[in-house]
């Protein structure tokens, strides 16, 4: 049987489990975004050591 | 005499593991014997489907005494105080290469998108009625990275830890089975026959700093998963830092070969009948293969975008392989590539969002654990 949203809420409030959120769509929207952020993060890293490489050539 | 004989031999009878062996039982030892010859007959992943199947039968000897102190007690307390997981991403470490990925940091975004089908499973297995903790851990099968599936199980759903390993690991060895058809229906012939552009040579100091730097960045945003970067990044300093050859020869062959034994071994051990023949089983298997579709196709789908944002430089297929499971998901796109133009090399182009792949299913965990929580134990 199919769960709504709220259906899923209800039933982890009655589990007393302490996450931040039970929704699964903010779940989802928020794990991408931070998944995207820090592979950003992570490419502007990689682009400041190209710059700061002191064994670059001219 | 006679009597006495009988009384033993009824002692010894109930002693056996016959004794209590149940259909179940059974049914489980079968699995592992389909499972031994998938791995020894048919050469499906043989180094680590053999040794999973073969604990999956010892797990169903009824009275092995696994529970007592011993060599299995160690394994299974390797694995569920995910001991092993960060070891073996130890040897991971040691035998990549991020330069193609530092040559060419776009391809971080393909890596990103494919953890995609990481929430839609999540979304599924929460709608089928699984507590948020145990969408959590089947959700991660769609980042197609064995180690951390283990990892997140045994901190989220260690109950559910026989299941989601062996649906992320059979569906890593089916990489060039499940995704061609995807790449094939998001993409055109012409997408196909891009030819991407040689990448830059990148220089020692890049590929000695970014590991030091990955590490301290995601490890200060998400301390949950710093064993699991950690040690990916350490084992890839021995590589690249040129005067440590002898523990990076020790963590990509002695220690990764021990620690594949002891985690494919315990993994299999997960496997007894009590725990893995029910109706969740079955929805998990179904759910790591919904979230490996949809993370192939996310991956393409951006890297269809990408193409077009970035005029024709991007060849999409290489998106697939944003789903981890490295090497073999980059080398899907390397052969899917050649067949639409015999002249076109992708593997190296690839390379860069799979092992970007590996990063974002990391961060992806760390993210859930960060924001649902662990179970306690």
């Amino acid at each position: 049987m199919m769960l709504s949203s709220s259906d899923i809420y209800q039933k982890e409030v009655s589990k007393g489990m302490g996450s931040v959120t039970t929704n699964p769509w903010l779940i989802a929207v928020i794990n991408m975004t931070i998944v995207f952020g820090v592979l950003i993060a992570l490419g502007v890293l990689m682009n400041l050591i190209k710059v700061v490489d002191p064994t670059k050539t001219k | 005499m006679f009597d006495a004989f009988i009384v033993a031999l009824s002692s010894v009878w109930a002693d056996s593991g016959f004794y209590d062996l149940t259909g179940g039982h059974c049914v489980m030892i079968l699995v592992g014997l389909i499972l031994l010859y998938l791995a020894i007959g048919k050469g499906f992943e043989p180094l680590l489907l053999s040794p999973i199947a073969f604990g999956c039968i010892l797990a169903n000897i009824p009275k092995n005494g696994f529970e007592a102190p011993g060599v299995m007690s160690v394994i299974m307390y390797g694995i569920h105080h995910e001991v092993f997981p960060p070891l073996i991403f130890l040897g991971v470490g040691a035998m990549t290469d991020f330069g193609p990925l530092i040559a060419n940091p776009k391809t971080l975004l393909l890596g990103a998108a494919a953890q995609a089908g990481v929430f839609v499973a999540l979304l599924g297995a929460m709608m089928l009625g699984f507590s948020v903790q145990e969408a959590a851990a089947i959700g991660i099968i769609g980042g197609a990275d064995g180690p951390t599936s283990i990892y997140l199980a045994a901190k989220m759903a260690p109950q559910l830890l026989g299941a989601i390993a062996v649906a992320a690991y059979s569906y890593m060895s089916l990489v060039p089975l499940i995704q061609p058809p995807i790449m094939y229906l998001f993409t055109s012939d012409s997408d196909r026959k891009i030819v991407m552009e040689q990448l830059r040579p990148v220089s020692k100091f890049e590929k000695i700093v970014f590991p030091i730097m990955c590490t301290i960045f995601i490890s200060l945003l998400l301390p949950s998963v710093t064993a699991l970067i950690g040690m990916l990044m350490l084992g890839n300093l021995f590589k690249e830092a040129g005067c440590l050859d002898r523990l990076s020869d020790t963590a990509q062959n002695a220690l990764m070969n021990i620690v594949t034994i002891m985690l494919a071994t315990g993994t299999g051990l997960t496997m007894s009948a009590e725990s893995f023949l029910n109706y969740q089983t079955i929805l998990i298997i179904v759910l790591g293969l919904v979230a490996f579709i949809g993370g192939t196709a996310a991956g393409v789908i951006f890297g269809k975008l990408m193409c077009i944002v970035d005029g024709g430089q991007t060849n999409p297929l290489i998106g697939s392989a944003g789903v981890s499971a490295v090497p073999m998901a980059a080398r899907v796109s390397q052969v899917v590539g050649q067949k639409a133009n015999p002249g076109n090399f992708l593997l190296m182009h690839a390379m860069g969002p799979n092992v970007a792949g590996v990063i974002g299913t990391a961060v992806a965990a760390g993210t859930m654990l960060a924001m649902i929580g662990p179970v306690a134990k």
